[in-house]
């Protein structure tokens, strides 16, 4: 081994890697509707580790991540047909597999007790500081008022209900809702 | 709001995980009928979506993908069919002898029956569930004389209290060589 192929690897723009990406997993989940087991197993390869870490956002836990992440992946496999690709990415719509799935795990096991600490410890700043400088959302989302702005991370992030954000952030129910329907307006008008 | 305004609106609070049980299951029916609806949920994806690549990238354990693989192992149809559905936690499922692959196995009676029932415990596993939860099952023969062999194997895959039981022969099923079909009924998590 001389290293080259990764040396020339590193020298495309990630943009281009991610397109490339984006084209296996598109292929990939067309094989699996077809009834191909290995191109689950390359989807399982490319995207498990960051689908564990969204439920994990979710669930604050391993074992309920990866609960979410197995239930995810059999959706996948027998919904693979129902992947268009003109109506969006592929690897957006296994990531709303896995939230969706990670999000029904959270509300039936009524997770958040007040104790839990790893909750407390949830940093909305932080993790719009982990977006790219070039990030249409990360620009806008920057452009709403705290706490304003945390109610969409707190909600598309964490998962937390209507209730939940307004234990946290400690307002009345109604104020969430009109935090959540303005921050959304907000950014559907800054971002197009 | 006009109808397009509550469609966005409704669209943008179901890729935010904010809609509630009811109006959840609402949603994801209307989007698997409404291609307007689709393309908004479409549009909230893509807006929201560079959130998804804040997650860091967690290791799942080794043993995840061999429990993915076994719950995976019957391939989709190509007809308008699942081969189980849930509903309310009840489970349905009408299983015969398909291999992982999607081929059919036309072996004998004992080959189809064990198959069938080995299909029947993976679309249990895979909607959480196991053998124990099976409610009632329908089997249906199209030779009487194939079921004392379906029986001894059948025996071996269920735990007493077994589950309610009919036993049906018929002239034939659909599927050519396919000699044995099972209709069954669970309630998952119920024991």
């Amino acid at each position: 081994m001389t290293g080259n192929g990764t040396i020339t690897a590193r020298l495309q723009a990630p943009d281009l890697l991610d397109r490339e990406r984006e084209a296996q997993l598109a292929a990939a989940l067309a094989r699996c509707a077809a009834g191909d087991r290995t191109a689950l197993r390359v989807i399982y390869d490319s995207e498990a580790p960051r689908m564990v870490g969204i439920a994990r956002r979710i669930l604050f836990r391993q074992d309920l991540a990866e609960e979410a992440v197995h239930d995810a992946f059999i959706r996948i496999w027998r919904g693979a047909a129902g992947f268009d690709p003109r109506r969006g990415s592929a690897r957006g719509w296994l990531y709303a597999v896995v939230r969706n799935r990670a999000l029904s795990i959270h509300r039936d096991e009524h997770r958040y007790e007040a104790s839990d600490d790893s909750v407390q410890d949830v940093d909305c700043e932080a993790t719009l500081s982990r977006m790219p400088e070039t990030s249409a959302l990360r620009r806008c989302l920057e452009q709403i008022d705290r706490p304003r702005r945390d109610v969409v991370v707190l909600a598309y992030v964490h998962g937390m209900s209507h209730g939940e954000l307004a234990g946290r952030l400690k307002v009345p129910l109604g104020t969430v809702k009109s935090w959540v329907r303005r921050s959304l307006f907000a950014l559907q008008e800054c971002m197009g | 709001m006009n109808q397009h305004d509550l469609d966005n609106a409704m669209a943008g609070d179901y890729v935010m995980g904010l809609l509630d049980g009811a109006e959840h299951a609402a949603a994801e029916r209307r989007l698997a009928t409404d291609p307007s609806f689709a393309h908004a949920v479409s549009a909230w994806r893509a807006r929201l979506a560079d959130l998804d690549l804040t997650a860091e990238e967690t290791p799942p354990s080794p043993a995840l993908w061999q429990r993915i693989a076994d719950a995976t192992k019957l391939a989709p149809i190509d007809a308008p069919l699942e081969w189980a559905v849930t509903s309310n936690g009840v489970f349905y499922a009408a299983l015969i002898a398909v291999r992982p692959d999607g081929s059919f196995d036309d072996g004998d009676i004992r080959a189809q029956t064990t198959l069938t029932l080995e299909n029947m415990k993976h679309c249990l596993e895979a909607a959480g569930g196991t053998m124990d939860d099976v409610a009632q099952v329908t089997v249906y023969l199209t030779a009487r004389k194939d079921a004392k062999i379906m029986n001894e194997v059948y025996a071996t895959y269920f735990n007493k209290p077994y589950p309610n039981r009919a036993t049906v022969v018929i002239s034939e099923l659909l599927v050519p060589g396919c000699i044995i079909e099972m209709v069954v009924y669970a309630h998952i998590g119920a024991k």
